[in-house]
């Protein structure tokens, strides 16, 4: 799109192979993504020549003998700095791989046979409380390993890690108007903390420049003795943002640092806690910027 | 795992593993790591690097599974377009340039490769190679430098030394003959 004459439909038409297969530039690519909102046919031909690439792309491969075992591992094993462990809970799971889980992947290749073992792959163990607690490590971990791999950045284990601690911080409680605006401002990343066991999702939007609403916080009241922490993490460790109260406002202001990758929130004591030791009560991937 | 999750459709896994059901992603990963582990080495030329993308898209999958829209098309069609688009990424950003002339002297003397190799093992290996057989061998050396080079298709020209319009209709020409001669060959497991 070198030349200044308008762009015309069969000018996207003629890219729409090229697009299938990434092979356009960057502003090429925009160009087309942004006719495709618009136009079922074009998107139904871009759909059409991925499936087709899908035909080409696959030389009959399996996935190598234990990478889902890794995958697990870095759902299960690396929260970051919350070390999700219920109060009373033993240990973590043993070592990944430990169990001689069988990988998944073994029968891939078409249409090969499907694996006889029952529960392969699937999570450990089947005590109903482990199975939320797994979900709750995926939650952060997914993120954190998604950052991970975008930013390349090592997530340690966080035990050893002084978290930044403003755990004594409360947040303001803006209007939802704030919110409003805040979901307008281009860069703005909209985050959906899901619920980890039951409830419902609380929504969240950062403003580039860091500032964070929590909207739609409809958490169920907790005792007084207790309250909502949110957390933040970030490249260098798992951070409060500050507590939420026991009956959480509607709308609630945070600052949040650079690099975070996941937002979540857990049940405390009163007065908050430097690390958590609780399963997130909600918590979802903020995505890269 | 439940007999019903290996009988579940692709999208009815998806749906189950928006319920943070850990069994479902094991199955979408038993149905489509080879074929997503395949694409990207085959791209990267770098299984390591490989591995770590098979990582990252059914991460994804697990974290975000409303991305995927099953009447848009299949589950694997998703995650290999991920996969590719992932894959080029890495290659256009982290490539040096000395890196990417070889690589492009490689290609170049691949071109004439035949790419029915990729597809060997696929159940409908057959009919996808009776396929790649009506295609003229200019439209699949266009696709194959394109998809498995990592190459724009400004940069497929200049290898071919054909004028960008030509190989920008030859790509799409060539996926097309494709799909008609493919008829209902479905891409999910």
């Amino acid at each position: 799109m070198s030349d200044s004459r308008p762009v015309t439909h069969e000018d996207i038409q003629a890219l729409l192979g090229a697009y299938a297969l990434d092979a356009v530039a960057p502003d090429e690519a925009e160009l087309v993504a942004r006719h495709l909102e618009v136009c079922p046919r074009c998107r139904a031909e871009v759909q059409e020549h991925r499936e087709v690439a899908g035909l080409l792309g696959y030389a009959g491969q399996e996935a190598p003998a234990g990478l889902w075992d890794r995958i697990t591992a870095s759902m299960q094993e690396a929260p970051p700095a919350l070390r999700l462990q219920r109060v009373g809970d033993d240990a973590f799971p043993s070592a990944p791989g430990s169990e001689g889980a069988a990988a998944p992947g073994r029968a891939a290749g078409g249409v090969a046979a499907r694996p006889q073992g029952a529960g392969a792959g699937g999570p450990r163990g089947g005590a109903r409380y482990q199975t939320l607690r797994v979900r709750a490590l995926a939650a952060l971990a997914v993120a954190a390993a998604v950052a991970v791999a975008v930013l390349g950045v090592q997530v340690a284990r966080l035990d050893h890690r002084t978290s930044t601690i403003s755990h004594e911080v409360s947040l303001g409680t803006p209007s939802m108007s704030a919110v409003t605006q805040a979901l307008s401002v281009p860069g703005a990343r909209k985050v959906i903390l899901r619920p980890v066991a039951d409830g419902q999702t609380v929504n969240a939007v950062i403003l580039p420049g860091g500032q964070g609403y929590l909207y739609d916080a409809k958490l169920s009241a907790l005792p007084s003795s207790q309250t909502y922490q949110l957390w933040g993490v970030t490249e260098s460790g798992t951070v409060s943002y500050g507590l939420l109260g026991s009956t959480p406002a509607q709308v609630v202001g945070f600052r949040a640092g650079a690099g975070i990758s996941a937002l979540a929130i857990t049940a405390e004591v009163a007065g908050g806690v430097e690390r958590s030791t609780h399963a997130p009560v909600a918590a979802g991937a903020v995505p890269a910027v | 795992m439940t007999a019903s999750l290996l009988d579940a459709s692709d999208g009815a896994l998806v749906v189950a593993i928006g319920r943070w059901r850990e069994d479902a992603l094991a199955e979408a990963y038993r149905r489509h790591a080879g074929a997503v582990f395949g694409l990207a080495r085959r791209v990267l030329n770098d299984p390591t690097r490989a591995e770590e993308i098979v990582q990252e898209v059914f991460l994804r999958l697990w974290n975000e599974p409303d991305r995927f829209d099953p009447e848009r098309g299949s589950l694997r069609s998703y995650l290999l377009a991920q996969t590719h688009g992932r894959a080029v990424d890495l290659l256009r950003s982290e490539t040096s340039r000395r890196d990417r002339e070889q690589r492009e002297a490689r290609s170049a003397a691949e071109a004439g490769y035949d790419i029915e190799h990729e597809v060997w093992d696929l159940a409908v290996a057959d009919r996808v190679k009776e396929a790649l057989a009506t295609l003229p061998e200019d439209e699949r050396q266009a696709i194959h430098l394109a998809y498995f080079g990592g190459h724009t298709y400004r940069e497929v020209a200049a290898l071919l030394n054909a004028p960008e319009g030509t190989v920008k209709s030859r790509i799409r020409v060539g996926l097309k003959r494709m799909r008609s001669e493919l008829g209902d060959v479905g891409v999910g497991a």
